[in-house]
């Protein structure tokens, strides 16, 4: 208080003034108080004060308008510092940024790695020399072949669709990838959905589509679906995928979904959630054999390189023809066989099969030919027969499916009268193995099925026919009269009315006419005739050879059922006896029969054998026979043949017992006529005799040695037709000379000639 | 680019098929007509400065083996309803198809193409028939596939049609 001596006289002088005294009592404190802020406001600002309540500050302030404040500052003391001097910054980020690039680094090499891993050891294998040839074939790199071959599934399309339009809201492909017009993709695949959901009932959605190597998957949301395109098998956790896409996606467009009149604009963002749905995944190897593909393999085809040049051909062959078999991998069902450059297929595959197959042949090569003439689709047929099927009468096909082991499904409706299902299936060449079918069964309404179905019930009488013509109902045939008489009353019970009876027949009738015309029917005696339980009988006599009862009456409807029965006889009617005369003899050419009064009459000319059995045979109704203008043809040409060779004169020249040249012929042709009358004689049981006779020249006068040159003459003509024929059945005899000669014109010989029966034989 | 869906309806052999295979984009065979009963192109359009692409679904007409599904017309904006001018029948099945696409789509713009007037020899439509359609208030053309004539101008009435509508209910 010291220092305030100035003041102190000012206040001894105000100290009697009570004035003063009560202001210094009540506003001392607060004099006090604004002198001190006098004096802070006075000095400059306190750094250490302000320190203490900035934190405080900031952290009570808002967030967003201080970010704002503070981002132009703290941008420009960064970027100050780093360029005054980086290291503080590097050495407070490293720690943060070093692991996350390391991991980069390390994923990068990782499949950099796998990649040169799977490529070198595909180099190598037999595989990777397949490989290596479809790469050269189809003008692609390798290493695409191998991505090929290697990739388990990749969804190269992913197609986001508003579902009650089929309008496209957006499409993302890999890069990779073309495809068809992804507007129109869009639209038929909604086409085909509304398809399946009208054919398969409302609650059935479409979720997944095969084509060959690709398949489509939907996954449905409320407003939109997304459909992914995959090559290859993707697994079933992918689905979750593509619905925690569509799910974001209706949660985050739901607004614009709802609104949408065709701007696909606001879609554009969407894309992040699609590419989500964009993935692939690649194979992982089984086992891995180092020596194999590495060694032995290179060696294999060195040793084959080396090997003759055949077996380089055979090789060759073979390579070829497994590179195509696995290339094509044709079901079980087909064929593969390789000629030249031709790939011959046969047998039968699934349409999905052979529209890839088609695919790649496409991509096989120009050199190559695939000849598909042999190749049947089994689906196509399959579709061919369902079409077929349509078509016939009494089924109704509900539904149909192929599953995936090839099998086929088909369920409906069958009526029972309907062709057989295993017949239809086997008419159209496909295995009843390999198709399930559940019929249940219906009554159609086809007319044809529907005219069975009333016959059936109508039971006919048997010979009663119900036709259905255009102008209606006609009933033909014969029936019973009583039948008939209720028949209106049946018909119309079943259905089937108005009918025209018109050219119905009373089998009553019918039957007493037939019984009529029997009576008087030759050969046919009738012992009972009359209808028995709806059956009409007829029994009696009947001749086999006489008219059956149907020829007997042709001009008569029979009436059914008729039940016949007859007991054989031989009737003496003579038209019966004849008949059956001439079915016993058998008459040959040239033979007449004639029947009359008990005597068969037999004219004309007819071999020996023939005559012969004549006469042993007995005829029913034949009392008698009569053969006196019968010829035996064999014996009047032996008779002829006698006669000519008992003519014959064979001359010799005076003095000499030998055949002179001049009757070589003349003999030669004794010698047949002898052997044809042998042939003839055996079948009238008879032999040749032949006296051969010499004689002496009338002219010369006689000479004693004249006897004995013609009985030389004929011992030697008999000599020689000893030789020539059969002893058995010619016997050849030469008689003694006389005194006297026996003399002719000329020195000669003569044959007496005759048939004697043997009585020996039968 | 605005998108629209538009159907392709009239009975079987009025030359749906035709009036798509040539004047309309497409990529699909017609084997999905008579399998699936649809086949969906594409055909560019504009109106003013607006791009718009149609979907045409050309759906197989009623048939004995098919009947037109629903499910085809639904989300349609717009509808072309087409007859065989040298079959006067075929009239009926397009006033069928009017009443099956109402009902399944309430109101949306749609045009009549009374079919093949080239060929006018056999032309069995009459002046009674087209007064009966503007009774209505329909839009009938006289279309020829073979010739195109009013083809694109039936295409373009349904476009300006549909965007018209979009317009006025914004």
């Amino acid at each position: 208080m010291s220092g305030n001596s100035p003041t102190h006289s000012a206040d001894s002088n105000n100290d009697n003034n009570p004035f003063v005294r009560l202001q210094e009592i009540l506003l001392s404190d607060d004099r006090q108080r604004l002198d001190d802020l006098a004096n802070r406001l006075d000095r400059p600002v306190d750094d250490v004060a302000v320190g203490k309540i900035l934190p405080q500050a900031i952290r009570s302030s808002e967030q967003k308008p201080l970010a704002e404040a503070l981002g132009p500052t703290v941008s420009a003391a960064i970027r100050e510092s780093v360029q005054q001097d980086p290291q503080p910054l590097v050495d407070a980020v490293s720690p943060i940024i070093g692991p996350a690039i390391r991991r980069a680094i390390s994923q990068a090499m990782r499949s950099m790695m796998q990649t040169f891993n799977r490529t070198l050891e595909d180099s190598f294998s037999l595989r990777g020399l397949q490989w290596r040839w479809e790469a050269w074939r189809t003008g692609t790199s390798f290493a695409q072949v191998v991505l090929l071959h290697t990739l388990v599934y990749e969804v190269d399309h992913v197609f986001l669709i508003h579902g009650e339009t089929g309008l496209l809201l957006h499409h993302l492909a890999n890069q990779t990838s073309t495809a068809a017009d992804p507007n129109l993709v869009s639209g038929m695949l909604t086409a085909i959905e509304s398809f399946v959901q009208d054919s398969f009932g409302a609650g059935e959605d479409l979720e997944k589509m095969d084509c060959g190597d690709r398949t489509v998957w939907v996954e449905k949301g409320r407003k939109a679906y997304l459909a992914a395109s995959i090559y290859g098998h993707a697994p079933e956790s992918y689905r979750e995928r593509l619905q925690e896409s569509l799910d974001q996606i209706h949660h985050r467009f739901g607004g614009a979904l709802s609104k949408f009149k065709g701007d696909a604009a606001p879609f554009q963002e969407t894309e992040p959630h699609l590419a989500n749905c964009l993935s692939s995944e690649f194979a992982q190897r089984k086992s891995k054999s180092k020596f194999v593909p590495y060694v032995l393999t290179p060696c294999l085809i060195l040793l084959a390189l080396a090997g003759i040049g055949w077996g380089s051909v055979q090789c060759l062959d073979w390579y070829r023809d497994r590179y195509i078999r696995e290339y094509f991998s044709p079901p079980s069902t087909a064929q593969i066989k390789l000629d030249g450059n031709t790939v011959h297929l046969s047998g039968t595959a699934p349409d999905p099969w052979v529209r890839k197959a088609q695919r790649q042949s496409e991509s096989l090569g120009q050199q190559w030919k695939v000849d598909w003439t042999e190749l049947k689709n089994s689906d196509r047929t399959w579709l061919d027969f369902l079409k077929q099927l349509g078509q016939t009468p009494g089924y109704v096909v509900v539904h149909s499916d192929v599953l995936d082991e090839g099998q086929y499904v088909i369920k409906g409706l069958r009526d029972p009268l309907a062709l057989g299902f295993a017949e239809l299936l086997a008419e159209a060449g496909i295995d009843p193995n390999g198709v399930t079918a559940d019929w249940q069964p219906y009554e159609s309404l086809d007319t044809s099925l529907a005219q069975q179905r009333t016959l059936r019930r109508l039971a006919l009488p048997e010979g009663v026919q119900l036709q259905y013509e255009s102008d209606g109902w006609r009933l033909t045939g014969t029936a019973p009269a009583d039948w008939i008489a209720s028949c209106e009353t049946l018909l119309r019970a079943a259905g089937v009315s108005p009918v025209d009876r018109s050219e119905l027949k009373n089998a009553d009738a019918n039957f007493q006419a037939l019984v009529e015309s029997l009576r008087h029917e030759p050969g046919i005696v009738l012992s009972e005739a009359r209808r028995v339980d709806g059956v009409y009988r007829i029994v009696g006599l009947r001749d086999p050879l006489a008219r059956t009862v149907e020829a007997a009456s042709p001009e008569l409807d029979l009436p059914l059922p008729l039940e016949q029965h007859w007991t054989p006889f031989y009737s003496t009617e003579p038209d019966l006896v004849l008949k059956r005369a001439n079915e016993v003899l058998q008459p040959p050419d040239g033979v007449t029969i004639a029947f009359a009064s008990g005597v068969l009459q037999v004219a004309g000319e007819a071999r020996h054998a023939w005559i012969r059995r004549l006469q042993q045979l007995d005829i029913m109704g034949v009392s008698r026979w009569e053969t006196d203008n019968l010829m035996d043809l064999d014996q009047a040409y032996a008779q002829r043949i006698l006669e000519a060779l008992n003519q014959e004169v064979i001359v010799f020249q005076p003095d000499k017992t030998e055949f002179s040249d001049a009757t070589s012929d003349q003999v030669d042709q004794i010698v047949r006529r002898i052997q044809a009358l042998e042939r003839i004689a055996t079948g009238l049981d008879c032999i040749v005799t032949i006296r051969v006779v010499g004689y002496t020249s009338a002219s010369a006068p006689f000479r004693p040695e004249a006897l004995t040159l013609a009985q030389n003459r004929a011992n030697n003509t008999a000599q020689m037709l000893r030789t020539k024929l059969d002893d058995t059945t010619v016997r050849i005899t030469v008689p003694q000379q006389q005194d006297e000669p026996l003399v002719q014109k000329t020195p000669s010989v003569r044959l007496e000639t005759k048939l004697e029966r043997i009585l020996t034989k039968p | 680019m605005i998108q629209k869906k538009i159907c392709l309806l009239g009975s079987f052999a009025v030359g749906k098929t035709s009036l798509v295979g040539q004047f309309v984009k497409g990529i699909f065979s017609d084997e999905y007509l008579s399998t699936v009963g649809v086949r969906v192109d594409k055909k560019s359009m504009t109106v003013g400065d607006q791009a718009v692409e149609l979907l045409v679904w050309d759906i197989h007409g009623d048939d004995l083996f098919q009947r037109v599904r629903d499910n085809y017309i639904r989300g349609s904006a717009g509808v072309i309803l087409v007859f065989d001018g040298t079959r006067i029948e075929t009239i009926e099945s397009v006033m069928e198809m009017h009443e099956r696409a109402i009902a399944v789509l309430d109101d949306v713009p749609f045009v009549v193409f009374a079919n093949k007037c080239d060929l006018q020899s056999k032309w069995q439509v009459t002046s009674d028939h087209l007064a009966m359609f503007e009774k209505k208030g329909w839009h009938v053309l006289q279309t020829s596939a073979k010739t195109g004539e009013s083809v694109e101008s039936g295409f373009q009435f349904l476009t300006d049609a549909m965007i018209a509508k979009d317009s006025s209910t914004e």
